[in-house]
């Protein structure tokens, strides 16, 4: 028998893994970066079946909701006579080889594991609660430098992409 | 139930794809997926590991390194996207096997 369980995560996971291969070939950058956003999707439904729920709506928020719209805004903004001279690719075979040598690693390293018989042994019981309360003890040095690191970067992001214009 | 060998297999087909397109891939835009791609698969063990294997005492330290992970991307895909923006103005295309300014 078959529970829906496992069934909702071979559908996620086909899905991150189909949108993944397609951001990368597909034909243009647009549905790429939309099929990039499916993908960031299929992540967060993969996170909410790990019992990760306020993970999950942190993944949809910053990915699908910022980063994502983002990306459509610079595919937007560069992808003009980006088709027609960004078609050759001289590494693909390389890349090919590279992705099936790595992958072929990691199959040996875990099929020679014993991670095949580990399954959730108590149910989850990490609540937001939880998490808040790591966040603004354990981790709240950790938490200031990320808020400097968001704020360098906005601020180097600006100064880049500004235009010279008086 | 899932057991934790599925999601590491996912995670590491994520992986595989993201640095084929890292290698391959000549578009500015393009490895930038990449990049997102490879940073969502760990993300993905991350969140796994702390769901399978949770270490007594530790309970949430998964969940919150993935929150820190997820925020430092965010960081990185404005900076990455600000990079793209500038190439683009200054060579008219994102074609990085044009990027050679540096070279001679």
């Amino acid at each position: 028998m078959i529970d829906e369980n496992f069934l909702a995560f071979i559908v996620l996971s086909i899905l991150t893994i189909g949108a993944a291969l397609l951001s990368l070939e597909s034909r243009q950058v647009v549905y790429g970066a939309v099929a990039l956003a499916f993908s960031f999707l299929g992540i967060a439904g993969l996170f909410i079946l790990l019992d990760a729920t306020f993970v999950a709506l942190f993944q949809i928020i910053v990915y699908v909701g910022a980063i994502a719209v983002l990306i459509l805004f610079t595919v937007m903004l560069v992808t003009k006579e980006v088709e027609a001279d960004a078609k050759r690719e001289p590494f693909q075979p390389m890349a090919i080889a590279i992705a099936v040598i790595i992958a072929l690693l990691v199959g040996i390293v875990a099929t020679l594991s014993n991670l095949t018989s580990i399954y959730p042994t108590a149910p989850a019981a990490i609540t937001v609660e939880q998490i808040g309360n790591l966040l603004t003890s354990t981790y709240s040095f950790p938490l200031e430098i990320l808020a400097l690191i968001l704020g360098a970067s906005i601020v180097g992001a600006l100064t880049m992409a500004k235009t010279d214009r008086e | 139930m899932v057991p934790l060998i599925d999601y590491l297999i996912v995670s590491s087909i994520l992986f595989v794809i993201g640095v084929y397109g890292l290698v391959s891939k000549g578009n500015a835009l393009r490895l930038f997926f990449a990049i997102e791609i490879v940073v969502n698969a760990a993300n993905l063990n991350l969140v796994a590991f702390s769901r399978y294997l949770t270490p007594a005492g530790y309970a949430a330290e998964g969940q919150t390194f993935a929150l820190f992970s997820i925020a430092i991307a965010a960081a990185e895909a404005a900076v990455g996207l600000a990079i793209v923006l500038v190439v683009f103005r200054l060579h008219k295309n994102v074609d990085v096997f044009g990027l050679r300014k540096l070279k001679n």
